[in-house]
């Protein structure tokens, strides 16, 4: 059972992640390798959005990049 | 395991010794049925394995010296890679045996997942470590499989 602290530090991990892909392909990474760190991080986003943990935190940040 | 051995009103846990002969046994069959067997390690030893890893890892680490010193009785079988090369979509698959856990796994820019559990409870959990160009990761936790910067993850025993 993630306590409060984790969920908010999972949060933050999560914010993180929607950040990053909306900003898109960094400068110093190959289209190729970007290509695999997006899928990644997608299908990783559509399966943290499920978990039972989360309480009122705003998830639908991720939804322009799940749906 | 079902059930309990008791000598002289004690539990007989995996921390004691069963000894015939004077020699220390590793398991007990009763009418061809293992009844006991002796934990590998006292339960709640955490960590057995601290792994860290980056980019460009070739995980030869985790892939030949952890399995050469624990083998079977911590995993499935050898660590194995699954596709890709150092430094370029590199990731190996880790299967544990039940009783042996990931306790911890954190990555370098997303941050650290130290719940006990990751995203899946219990023991004998699987993971794929990955590697790729400036990132890295690994699996089945609550913090992405895959930021920039290194990772590190933690093997402990539970027991259970």
């Amino acid at each position: 059972m993630a306590t409060t602290e984790q969920i908010a530090h999972y949060y933050e991990g999560f914010c993180r992640v929607v950040d990053n892909m909306n900003a898109g392909k960094p400068e110093n990474m190959t289209q190729a390798s970007w290509e695999i760190h997006k899928s990644i991080n997608i299908e990783w986003l559509k399966r943290i959005v499920t978990e039972d943990f989360w309480t009122d935190e705003d998830l639908t940040i991720a939804n322009s990049l799940i749906e | 395991m079902a059930g309990a051995i008791y000598f002289n009103g004690s539990e007989l846990t995996g921390q004691h010794d069963v000894k015939l002969n004077n020699t220390n046994m590793d398991n007990v069959y009763l009418n061809g049925t293992k009844i006991w067997t002796r934990h590998p390690y006292p339960p709640g030893t955490n960590p057995l394995i601290t792994f860290s890893w980056s980019y460009n890892s070739t995980y030869s680490t985790m892939i030949t010296t952890h399995w050469n010193t624990y083998g079977t009785v911590m995993f499935k079988q050898q660590p194995y890679t699954h596709s890709g090369s150092p430094g370029s979509d590199y990731r190996i698959y880790i299967n544990l045996q039940p009783g042996f856990y990931f306790s911890y796994y954190s990555q370098d820019e997303l941050g650290t997942d130290s719940d006990g559990q990751g995203t899946t409870t219990g023991s004998g959990q699987s993971t794929v470590l990955y590697s790729g160009n400036s990132v890295s990761g690994a699996t089945g936790f609550s913090i992405s499989s895959s930021g920039n910067g290194g990772s590190t993850i933690k093997i402990g025993y539970s027991g259970t």
